[in-house]
């Protein structure tokens, strides 16, 4: 299951190598000289289009076909987030330094390398903005950072669809642009580059149109995988997960991690609206499976210890299956949920089974009675509003007893920090 | 072209063809999404040695700015991310492409009726334009017109256009620089 994410020297090696292949690549392709770059707005010679809408078609196709057939988990690649204006204040600005300068930054790198003099200028240039963005980013940060923020966000999310139709849409509107292209060079002789290129190879192009078209009809016809198929896809390890019982956690245990201000955990209680509001953990926050897919598992990260409970068990590691198949979030289970917890918190029988036990219950919350007459108001009285808690159900001493006032309870540590992944950050952004 | 790659004599070899270069780029794209889970990049390693200057000049600055802090604020190292390293990589690989192909000396690149010095002015101005535009849209042409364009990302899209847009809008006016 892709992406590896590797990280430490491994890391460094890799990205080496692919910078390496990267600036290799556009040298070759002539862009270590601005003359090839800017016949592009002269539609004189459509090279930077042509390896680019390529290199963007190639590298699209195998993703989202690679993540169709559940080889990639498309949520743990990197996807700039949008900002409308911002994104296009900086193309705009992006624009107007091509055709004055005549280089990107990834291509005056290559043209600086090659010992082009005007590469190093375009490239003390680019130093030279970024700083003056720096200088004034305090005035323009509302607009830098708030206006059209819209997070992660892709072309078939937005629209609504499945990424297929988008992926076969982009894929024959590149083909388009490349015969358009073809046609403009004809069209257009005025400048032509210093150096020839090698001339198209019709077989060749052929097989590069026949193999996208595959990967397109592969993205479109198998679609991506919901939740559903992934957990099915990754049914050995998570089941193996779960008869082992390596990723249930005891009441004891989650209390510890409660009051463990070092890490950063959030607990998802995956009950009833009602039994959530009657009683729930201090600072659980209640999700349905739906919330998890649509919002919590794009938003988890591997730093984060992710805990899951249901009255009994059943629900809990349904919901525990909808995080776990992302490898980069570090969930457990609350062994024999909230009637567990309140066993031991409530009722203070501190025998019960420890993580190694499950529980069989039918998620009915056994102590929904006991919670109900606590809360009676007492006849007559009146119900003061500085009393009425900020969030039902936490008013209760249960919801996070107080370590010194509970009997110590043991139990087998089952939480294993993840190693803190690189944080993702791709791009130049990064 | 004669081809005698003699000491004196380089031979300057051809382009390879552009679909070729794009489809090579796009697998190394791959690569990179397949083993970092991220794309590629090149003003983020400008822009994190920029913030190392700024941070040696004048730490306090770094420490207070909204877009130098993230990167450089406080104990953390503007150079320890691996943007950086992509960004040798890129040097590295454009320096043995250039020298194996004969195209690797030192010149001037520039349009038929602009003089030397004027290019490298213009090629500054242009640049910085550049480094505020990425800077503006967290990323340039590699961050996010390619890696963010393969992914389908919407705001990467919107900028790729905004470039061709502005790009061509300026193409008659300053047709001087290249025509």
């Amino acid at each position: 299951m892709f992406p590896l994410h590797v990280t430490g020297i491994a890391d460094v090696l890799v990205t080496i190598v692919i910078g390496f292949w990267f600036g290799f690549i556009l040298e070759q392709a002539g862009f270590g000289d601005c003359r090839n770059l800017a016949a592009q707005f002269y539609l004189s010679d459509m090279r930077v289009l042509k390896v680019m809408f390529s290199a963007i078609v190639t590298a699209m196709l195998l993703v989202f076909a690679g993540s169709a057939i559940g080889w990639i988990d498309f949520e743990q690649i990197f996807v700039p987030p949008t900002y409308l204006a911002a994104s296009v204040a900086g193309g705009l600005a992006l624009g107007i330094g091509f055709i004055i300068g005549g280089y990107c930054p990834g291509t005056s790198l290559v043209s600086s390398a090659t010992l082009k003099l005007d590469g190093l200028a375009f490239l003390a240039g680019v130093a030279a903005g970024i700083f003056l963005f720096g200088l004034t980013s305090p005035y323009v940060k509302e607009f830098w950072t708030v206006t059209g923020a819209m997070g992660r966000v892709t072309i078939f999310e937005w629209l609504g669809l499945d990424a297929g139709p988008i992926v076969l849409a982009v894929f024959l509107m590149a083909v388009g642009a490349f015969a358009g292209a073809e046609w403009a060079e004809k069209r257009f002789p005025w400048a032509k580059p210093p150096v020839p290129g090698v001339a198209n190879s019709p077989v060749v192009l052929r097989a590069f149109v026949t193999a996208g078209l595959v990967l397109a009809l592969v993205a479109v016809v198998i679609g991506q995988p919901d939740a559903e198929r992934k957990i099915a896809l990754q049914k050995a390890r998570l089941d193996a997960a779960i008869q082992s019982r390596r990723v249930f956690i005891d009441p004891a245990e989650l209390l510890d991690l409660m009051y463990n201000n070092q890490v950063d955990r959030i607990l998802l209680d995956v009950r009833s609206e009602s039994d959530y509001n009657l009683f729930h953990l201090k600072d659980a926050i209640h999700a349905t499976i739906e919330e998890i897919d649509r919002f919590w598992r794009p938003r988890l990260t591997a730093e984060q210890v992710v805990v899951v409970m249901s009255n009994d068990e059943r629900d809990a590691i349904e919901a525990w299956k909808h995080l776990a198949v992302s490898r980069n979030i570090n969930a457990y289970i609350l062994a024999g949920g909230v009637n567990r917890w309140c066993d031991v918190y409530f009722a203070g029988n501190l025998n019960v089974p420890g993580p190694e036990f499950g529980s069989q219950g039918d998620e009915h919350f056994r102590y929904a009675e006991a919670f109900i007459k606590l809360r009676q108001c007492p006849t007559g009285a009146v119900p003061v509003g500085l009393n009425i808690p900020g969030t039902p159900g936490t008013d209760i001493d249960v919801s996070r007893p107080d370590q010194k006032s509970v009997t110590l309870r043991q139990f087998t540590p089952k939480i294993r920090l993840l190693k803190a992944v690189k944080a993702p950050g791709g791009g130049c952004g990064g | 072209m004669a081809n005698r790659p003699t000491p004196k004599d380089q031979v300057t070899k051809r382009y390879w063809n552009p679909y070729v270069a794009g489809v090579s780029l796009g697998g190394v794209l791959f690569l990179a999404f397949l083993l970092t889970g991220s794309g590629l990049g090149a003003s983020g390693g400008i822009a994190r040695l920029v913030v190392q200057v700024v941070k040696v000049v004048a730490p306090s600055t770094v420490d207070r700015n909204p877009y130098f802090a993230p990167i450089g604020g406080g104990f953390a190292n503007p150079l320890n991310n691996h943007i950086v390293w992509m960004v040798a990589g890129v040097l590295l690989g454009g320096f043995v492409s250039g020298v194996i192909s004969g195209r690797s000396r030192v010149e001037i690149c520039r349009g038929p009726r602009v003089r030397p010095a004027q290019r490298l002015v213009l090629a500054f101005i242009g640049g910085a334009f550049m480094g505020w535009g990425a800077a503006m849209a967290r990323g340039c042409t590699s961050g996010q017109a390619l890696s963010g364009g393969a992914v389908l990302s919407l705001g990467s899209w919107v900028f790729m256009m905004m470039i061709f847009a502005a790009g061509y809008a300026l193409a008659y006016p300053f047709r001087r620089f290249w025509l």
